[in-house]
């Protein structure tokens, strides 16, 4: 027996457990007995420790170099320097789904202490649903991607895998592992999938919570309010995954961006894309009574996508419709997904008449209207980006022909359409609830439309030609100079009605309106991103040379001299180093250091580190494509990106926004009032 | 070694999950009841009234809203918060209500059990079987048996003759004054 057969037995467990869990729990809220509920709540909490006893046996494993375990030979070598051992875990299909179930069951486990004392009617089909979310996962671990099984030599000689040995098996035990595929050996690979799958399993919170509301038919504002923190996290860490993701691309593919609408990067902003209109529309429901079914319909499509994108990437189905049925998971998936679909949309059809709307819209030009609007823009960007990405397939499927859509596509379909969000942006936080009458709408929107026909018209004077570079940048003009406006009134007003001085007004009209001016924040942090990807887009210079020491390369103002390369030994790699100096107008500005790592256990895949310089204006991106000798001639790509370093600040304004947003306020007074009574006390 | 630890991690597993069922009266969930949850529903509903308000009256001061627009939602919305807090109001009255109710009828019960001379805890009011020396549901030391008629065997009515409550101040059955 070794170790990791422990985390084997934990998860069988899990899985035992998990579904008892499901059944007390449901049996305990029909019946009424608070002993099941107990016991069911008992069961997220054990079900969380054997699926962390679980994750610790696979790193111990990892960690000790127990090649027995055949995720260990195939993810892991001796010499991989510990932080990549333990980031192991996510680098390959069965360990990255046991940490995607690891990570469930903590939003599980906190979500089931967190609201331990609120909504005890919720609570056990909260717990039923998280469980039954674990359940299925636990399910595929065990069943279609088992970390847990070893290596074993047959009687016939023949090496094969299992937790439990045929009889007569031998141990098998390599002398070391075949290494981690050396893309994902670069730091940010270390915390952009932890990122990304905190997002997409804490998700799983606000849906259960929606279930629950279904099932119980409390379909008032209370369960909103419960999760809207619950969803604004793992948006967060959702959008940070994103982004990261898009550094890593950056800084370890080496062709210059950081987005290419792959599948991959598709799956993640999918339910990306529907849980920030979900974030939107819940306001509308607490304020006003609206959009009820819609918020019901978003969470569920929000958690459907975070499934549908780990079927999309994990089962196989881009590459070819026909390698689907090669792995367990996909059907797998597809059945769950399914499943899951039908079994919301009865609970949802069954509710549909307590999901009447308290009130009606006021007038067309109103904030709920803005706010509807981005709704739909949102689900439409969604439904384009999903139809590009499955269009392969899909015409695989229909004609027998793959037709992939990539960039181009998605470009023209999703650009103007992200612009009009751009603009709701800008303009729905000028609008006022209920309604904007004519002269109201003159006075907020003066001031943002004269900023951005003054940005074109410098813009243009300034040499730019490109219209839709334009365009772009004059409407981040708008959006901005709406939201200082809406900065600058607020404290203006508050001035006016306390007579605070500037900064302390400024303070405390955002502590007091958290998350009005934490959304703005969240708001700029976007613009600063546009702005970044328009820079990229619209403005990106290139060129490429093979150079010989003291050669100079040029592209827009920027002049590379190349000036040598060395050879270095890394902890399981060869670096080879090329060193350019970089003048900008003439004036020395420094140094970059572009990179080939060779990987000893993949030798016939040398890994691209680019030689960066950011800055806030440009960055210099230099990737060493190739060099000969000991480098007496090298070729390279050079880009000038603009404004790349804003989609990374953007990042940490989104952190800071929903930190404000999110920043727990002082309880109002009158809340204390359900405190007096005494929980037996019940109204005729 | 490994086979033990595994063992001892299942049963501890198992042991926590069934530990509500097995220690059913130990359990007593310190939770808020269902009526609780409509309370915080309708002071959600006030909230989320409150809050419109607020926005409306900022709406107002930063001039993104016409003044005769203003006043119709703010009657509005002070009609709809008008509504939540009566909603809430009702509520108390009722959990009040029957929160008084309940009171006077284990007030009514005790004494019942005392006219009958059965023995009961003086803290929580449960019935004691004779021979207990604590109380079952709250663990008070009960006086002893014997004590009990001697505390209210001198106690009866001047006038009638009733036996009466060392509390009592009136006599329940033909009101005259008790010393």
């Amino acid at each position: 027996m070794t170790v990791t057969d422990i985390g084997y037995v934990a998860f069988v467990l899990a899985l035992v457990l998990s579904l008892y869990g499901i059944v007390v729990s449901v049996l305990g809220a029909r019946r009424g007995l608070p002993e099941l509920i107990a016991s069911g709540r008992n069961a997220v909490y054990v079900v969380g420790g054997l699926v962390l006893i679980a994750a610790l046996t696979l790193w111990y494993a990892l960690l000790n170099n127990q090649f027995q375990v055949e995720f260990v030979a195939t993810h892991s070598e001796r010499n991989l320097p510990a932080l990549y051992k333990f980031a192991a875990l996510w680098g390959g299909q069965a360990g990255s789904l046991t940490f995607w179930t690891l990570l469930l069951c903590g939003f599980a486990v906190a979500a089931t202490w967190f609201f331990r004392n609120e909504q005890p009617s919720l609570r056990p089909y909260v717990n039923a649903t998280l469980l039954g979310a674990i359940a299925f996962f636990v399910t595929v671990v065990l069943f279609a991607a088992n970390p847990f099984e070893k290596l074993w030599r047959a009687t016939n000689g023949q090496i094969i895998s299992a937790v439990i040995p045929p009889a007569g098996a031998t141990p098998f035990v390599p002398a070391d592992g075949q290494g981690l595929n050396p893309q994902l050996q670069n730091y940010w690979m270390i915390v952009h999938p932890v990122m990304l799958y905190l997002g997409f399993v804490g998700l799983t919170v606000p849906f259960a919570f929606a279930v629950a509301a279904l099932i119980t038919g409390q379909l008032g504002n209370t369960w909103v309010k419960l999760i809207r923190k619950w969803t604004l996290i793992p948006w967060l860490f959702l959008g940070i995954g994103i982004i990261m993701g898009s550094q890593w691309a950056y800084v370890e593919l080496g062709w210059g961006g950081y987005w290419a609408w792959d599948p991959v990067e598709n799956a993640s902003l999918l339910p990306w894309l529907t849980a920030t209109a979900f974030i939107h529309s819940i306001m509308i429901q607490e304020r006003r009574g609206m959009l009820k079914v819609w918020n019901m319909v978003l969470i569920w499509l929000t958690w459907e996508l975070t499934l549908f994108g780990t079927f999309l990437t994990r089962s196989g189905v881009i590459e070819s419709v026909h390698s689907f049925a090669l792995s367990p998971i996909g059907p797998m998936f597809a059945v769950f997904i399914i499943a899951t679909l039908l079994a919301y949309l009865a609970l949802l059809v069954w509710r549909l008449p307590l999901l009447q709307s308290d009130n009606q819209l006021d007038a067309v030009l109103s904030r709920e209207t803005a706010f509807l609007s981005q709704n739909v823009i949102f689900v439409v960007i969604m439904l384009a980006t999903l139809l590009g990405t499955m269009f392969r397939p899909i015409s695989e499927w229909v004609t027998g022909n793959k037709i992939s859509l990539n960039e181009p596509y998605f470009e023209q379909v999703n650009g103007p359409i992200f612009l009009v969000l751009l603009l709701i942006m800008g303009a729905a936080p000028l609008l006022a609830w209920h309604r904007s009458g004519p002269e109201t709408l003159r006075r907020n929107f003066a001031l943002p439309i004269a900023a951005t026909l003054l940005a074109a018209a410098l813009l243009y004077l300034f040499g730019m030609r490109n219209p839709a570079g334009i365009v772009g940048i004059a409407a981040l003009v708008f959006v901005f100079a709406g939201i200082v406006q809406e900065y600058v009134r607020g404290v203006q007003a508050r001035r006016h009605a306390t007579g605070e001085p500037l900064l302390q007004a400024l303070v405390n009209l955002v502590r007091r309106n958290g998350r009005r001016y934490g959304g703005y924040i969240v708001h700029v942090g976007v613009l600063m991103i546009a702005l970044g990807i328009i820079g990229n887009e619209f403005f990106q210079s290139e060129s490429q040379g093979n150079l010989q020491p003291g050669q100079t390369i040029q592209v827009a103002n920027t002049v590379l001299t190349y000036r040598g390369l060395e050879a270095s030994r890394g902890p399981n790699y060869i670096e080879y180093t090329a060193r350019l100096d970089v003048q900008r107008g003439g004036r020395s500005v420094g140094q970059v250091l572009p990179k080939k790592h060779v990987y000893d256990k993949n030798p016939e895949q040398p890994m691209t580190e680019v030689g960066l310089m950011p800055g806030l204006i440009e960055d210099v991106y230099v990737v060493l494509a190739g060099f000969e000798g000991s480098g007496s001639t090298a070729s390279f790509k050079v880009y000038i990106n603009p404004l790349m370093s804003w989609l990374w600040i953007g990042e940490v304004f989104l952190v800071l926004g929903v930190l404000i947003a999110t920043w727990p306020r002082r309880a109002p007074a009158l809340v204390a009032a359900s405190a007096r009574l005494p929980t037996s006390a019940q109204p005729a | 070694m490994l086979i033990i630890l595994a063992i001892v991690i299942v049963i501890a597993a198992l042991l926590i999950v069934a530990y509500p069922i097995l220690a059913k009266t130990r359990e007593v969930p310190a939770e808020t009841s269902p009526a609780q949850e409509e309370l915080a529903e309708l002071m959600a509903r006030r909230d989320a009234v409150f809050q419109a308000l607020r926005d409306l009256n900022f709406d107002r001061q930063v001039g993104k809203i016409a003044e005769e627009d203003f006043v119709i939602f703010e009657a509005n919305l002070k009609e709809t918060a008008a509504e939540a807090l009566r909603a809430i109001d009702q509520w108390e009255a009722a959990a009040d209500q029957s929160l008084d109710a309940a009171i006077e009828r284990l007030i009514a019960e005790r004494r019942q059990a005392v006219l009958r001379g059965e023995r009961t805890c003086p803290t929580c009011g449960q019935a004691a079987r004779p021979e207990d020396k604590f109380c079952a549901a709250c663990g008070t030391a009960l006086p002893s048996p014997e004590a009990k008629p001697a505390a209210t065997a001198g106690r009866a009515c001047p006038h009638c003759g009733r036996p009466c409550l060392p509390t009592d101040r009136f006599c329940g059955a033909c009101g005259a004054a008790l010393g």
